[in-house]
């Protein structure tokens, strides 16, 4: 439907978008929810899988009901 | 990314202000509590897990009776740790009723200081004295410390443009509790010669001539000699030999000439300059955004202040750094100065003089340097600049000028036909 209407991806409301700047930084938008948060991973539920972030001081710095940003020495993330 | 740090920063002072809490959550899953809580609408910042089951987190003052029923449903317990935020500061402020009055009084001082004029700052101004802006600021009423309404910076721009010829451009604006004024001088336009009156090109300058370009009346001199200042470059006499009536014209045309400017500077071997007598006493100062408020007064005459330590107050309204130092005492001695030294100085100061005296439209084509050291320790310098420069400056002459557009063979012709 998107590409149709020649629209960009990160328009669909249940699409995960992730920004990172530097190592520290990290903003999820879309997500649905906290499955574990340890200051050494962050899981996250999104519409296409676990989003799993691994790093050392992790600090959800903020969460609203579709954002998370997540600030720490980030080392991996993965999607499963 | 810094489009959501200003998100954040804009919410965080909102934050502040409507009030916020820390609070620890225990229990077996508080990432449970974390989705209930963002299902439910409610913004959690600040997440830290502090332990294998307990989590610190922020959240808005107003939401913490809500997350409490959320956190009973799902066995979790949430109790606050810290309460920050205007609300709660304002409550610690009630049983405090001489902080608050005297913040009161401060917010308030700081209010009423926000409606004057502070400061009043000239610039722009090199030939006009800074006083003839400060009279028209005396006319005009304007003045430190009177409220900011009542000054109209337009009519203030205009009247100073109005007050004096020399100024071609003033604007006045407020900036704060600050009256800046601009002000253009203008730009003095030169005379226009009287071609009314005969008159020759004379030399206004000693020197010798490089070039002379005689656009009406006849050459005097030719390229090589050397002129004295009064001496007649361009003659505006073209009177023909054995003629019975004079023509006289109004010369004029460019003679460019080689002048030389001497300068000589003579410097002594010794100088008399301040240093540290050995005497020194502590120094301590208060600025506030920059200006000094509180001084040490300094117990000497001549003194050098050196700041060993300053410290700067954060988290104020106005920058406030408070300088710790030592004051030295500073006497005058006589230094010898290294010849070297003395030498390089007359130099430059002799070279600057010679400068000083050449034209500002002039080419610069020679410079001679000469340095000696005289028997009691001084020395000379002296510069010679030769620079290429326009002396010819018009000079009336006794007659009648000739009549306009004729010739000089023409009029010679007229006079022999009368």
């Amino acid at each position: 439907m998107l590409r149709a209407l020649d629209l960009p991806q990160e328009t669909a409301p249940d699409v995960q978008k992730i920004t990172m700047v530097g190592r520290n930084d990290l903003l999820v938008e879309n997500h649905a929810g906290v499955m574990r948060y340890d200051d050494a991973v962050v899981r996250l539920r999104t519409h296409e899988g676990v989003l799993t972030v691994t790093g050392k001081e992790l600090t959800l710095l903020e969460m609203a009901n579709t954002r998370a940003y997540i600030q720490g020495a980030i080392a991996s993330i993965g999607m499963e | 990314m810094p489009k959501d740090a200003g998100v954040r920063l804009r919410q965080s002072k909102w934050n502040f202000i409507k009030g916020y809490v820390m609070m620890r959550v225990e229990g077996r899953s508080p990432e449970r509590l974390l989705n209930c809580m963002l299902q439910a609408g409610m913004r959690v910042w600040s997440v830290r897990r502090i332990a294998q089951n307990a989590i610190t987190a922020e959240i808005r003052a107003g939401d913490f009776a809500r997350l409490c029923v959320l956190a009973r449903d799902i066995r979790c317990s949430a109790h606050i740790v810290e309460r920050r935020g205007m609300p709660f500061l304002l409550c610690r402020l009630r049983t405090r009723k001489t902080l608050a009055l005297c913040l009161g009084l401060g917010f308030l001082l700081v209010l009423l200081a926000q409606t004057r004029v502070w400061a009043i700052d000239i610039k722009g101004l090199y030939i006009i004295p800074q006083s003839v802006i400060e009279d028209v600021l005396e006319r005009q009423g304007i003045y430190i410390g009177m409220p900011r309404g009542a000054v109209v910076p337009l009519r203030l721009g205009n009247e100073i443009r109005a007050h004096d010829e020399r100024i071609a451009w003033a604007g006045a604006h407020l900036d704060g509790v600050a009256l800046s004024i601009r002000v253009v001088e203008a730009k003095v336009i030169p005379a226009r010669p009287d071609k009314s009156k005969p008159a020759d090109v004379a030399a206004q300058k000693d020197g010798i001539i490089a070039r002379v370009t005689a656009l009406s009346g006849k050459a005097a001199v030719e390229e090589g000699d050397a002129v004295r200042s009064g001496d007649t470059l361009i003659r505006g006499d073209i009177t023909r030999e054995g003629a019975q009536k004079r023509v006289l014209v109004h010369a004029c045309g460019e003679v460019m000439a080689r002048v030389y400017y001497t300068a000589e500077k003579t410097l002594p071997a010794t100088r008399a300059a301040m240093g540290r007598s050995g005497s020194f006493s502590e120094y301590h100062a208060l600025y506030i955004a920059g200006r000094p408020i509180l001084l040490h007064q300094a117990p000497y005459d001549a003194y050098e202040i050196v700041p060993d330590r300053q410290t700067a107050m954060k988290g104020l309204v106005l920058p406030v750094r408070v300088v710790r130092g030592s004051c030295y005492e500073l006497v005058l001695r006589q230094t010898p100065m290294a010849r070297e030294e003395l030498l390089a100085e007359a130099l430059f100061l002799a070279e600057l003089e010679a400068l000083w005296m050449v034209e500002k439209d002039a080419r610069i084509l020679d410079k001679q340097t000469q340095t000696r050291q005289n028997g009691d320790g001084s020395v000379t310098a002296t510069v010679t600049v030769c620079a290429l420069e326009e002396i010819g400056v018009s000079r009336v002459i006794a007659g009648e000028l000739a009549p306009a557009g004729q010739t000089p063979g023409e009029i010679q012709n007229e006079i022999q036909n009368e």
